[in-house]
Formats: structure tokens, sequence, C-alpha cells
């Protein structure tokens, strides 16, 4: 059978047992969504990077000590993981350290835009950072819900488990982060399909 | 089944959160019931732009984890 069709536990159980393939499936299958949350958790490119990798060297030592339970499914277990990485990052650094160039851009997001369709990568660029300012300027309560349905792909209840809430109250803080992005995207005039 | 279908409910259908009859129900009570249906539009639109936000790690990154895990993986196999 491929890898591909193999469902998230049987690659953590072929892992654990020595088959090194099946965590880069399980990376290549989970990068975007997870490393899309860290980002937006702690706005800063360079620095969910290195979250990233703490968060699957921190997954790699727990499953080959024995102490990962199965019944936890593995994307809200890693968001876990990730979301205690981030929050011990700003009781570290009590701050979040923005590199700039001259022109006050944040540098990294500058690096990452090719020669190729450089105009279109950087319209795309300023209205992804627009959106991003945006989700940031939320209520903590209600972007951290958004950021794990929307990005994490975590269930109302998984969210609820995580944040130590009840479903209705992750579902209702979802509908307020949802109606007051929609208000702000409308009044900043910012493109809606 | 008897489920009173409210926003709430439309957005855990937004996000593929409800079971196949709640599913059934909602697309069901979305085509007779208007403003459900302008509250889902307006709701798929502003999630489609926060699609867009999606970003993918450095392939440093990952290699990097990789190669943490192979380095380790005699050490760490007599745990």
């Amino acid at each position: 059978m491929k890898l591909t069709q193999i469902s998230d536990k049987e690659l953590l159980q072929a892992y654990v047992h020595g088959n090194e393939a099946c965590l880069e499936m399980l990376i290549k299958r989970h990068k975007r969504k997870i490393f899309t949350s860290i980002n937006l958790i702690v706005n800063d490119t360079y620095i969910a990077e290195d979250i990233f990798q703490e968060t699957f060297i921190k997954v790699i030592q727990t499953l080959r000590s024995g102490k990962y339970k199965e019944e936890d499914k593995f994307v809200p277990w890693v968001m876990r993981i990730a979301r205690n990485m981030a929050i011990d990052y700003f009781r570290k650094t009590k701050r979040v350290v923005m590199i700039t160039g001259e022109d006050g851009e944040d540098i990294f997001s500058k690096l990452e835009i090719c020669d190729t369709n450089r105009e279109e990568q950087i319209i795309l660029g300023q209205m992804q950072k627009s959106v991003r300012t945006l989700i940031l300027a939320l209520p903590e309560e209600q972007r951290t819900v958004l950021i794990l349905r929307q990005y994490a792909d975590l269930s109302f209840k998984e969210i609820a488990d995580i944040t130590h809430v009840s479903i209705n109250t992750a579902l209702g803080r979802m509908r307020y982060a949802l109606n007051n992005l929609r208000k702000m995207i409308l009044e900043k005039e910012l493109h809606l399909q | 089944m008897n489920l009173t279908i409210t926003e709430t409910e439309v957005l855990r259908y937004i996000y593929g959160d409800c079971t196949p009859s709640e599913t059934q129900a909602i697309r069901e009570e979305l085509k007779k019931n208007l403003a459900l249906r302008s509250y889902h539009d307006r709701m798929m639109e502003t999630k489609m732009e926060l699609d867009k936000l999606e970003v993918e790690p450095n392939e440093t990154s990952v290699n990097i984890i990789l190669e943490y895990s192979a380095s380790h993986h005699d050490s760490l196999e007599h745990h």
C-alpha cells in the first residue's frame, strides 16, 4: 500500500517501529496547516520556522520515548505542542521582535518574493499581509479559535478541549471572529471574491 | 431529524463539522431560507479570503527535522 493511503495512526505506528519515511509523509501531509497556524500565532515567519522545527523535534522525542497516547489524534496533538511552544516563546521574550528593512517592511517577507511574476506576488503578498494584520487585530480568544479551526483544521470539539471551553463557546467565538473579520475587510476595502 | 438550524449550524456546515444527516438537513434549509443562505454566502466569501493566507515552512526546516529523526534513530530506539 502507498504511504499516501495510510492513516495518520498507522503512519505513527510504523514510524515508531523504525520507518523514517512515515514521518516524512506525516510532515508532508500536515506541514501547511501546522506552519500557517504557528506563523499566525507568533506573527513572524523566522520565529515560526524555529517553533515548527522545535515542535516536531518534541514530537519525535515523545514518539520514541513511548509517551504518545494513541487516543490522541495527530494534528490536535501537534498543535497543542506548537501552541505551548509559542506561549513559552512569548514568556521568554515578552515581546515580538520584528526585523525590518529601511522602509520598515518585514525583511523576511521580501526574501520570499521570487523574480518571476514579481508584481503579482507583491500584490498577493500585500493582501495577505493586510488580512493577516486584521486577524491579529481580533481579540485573542476569537483569534485562537479562528486559527485552530481555519488553519490547523481542528474540529470545534478538539478546539474546545485544547482551550478548555465548551463547544458552544468555541463556536460563538468563531462566529464573532468571522463577523468581525468580514466587517474589517469591507472597511479596509480589501478584495472579497 | 429535528435540528433547529441557526447561523451556528451553518458555520459548522461550512467547516465540515456536521454529521451526514445534519449536512442534509442544513442543505435543505439553505434552499428555502434566504437569510441563512445569505449568511452562508457571506461566510464562505470570508473563508475563501482566509484560505489564501496558507503558507508552507521552508524546505530547510523540514530537512532539519528529518535529519534529527534519522540521526537520533539508534540512540532513542533503546528507550
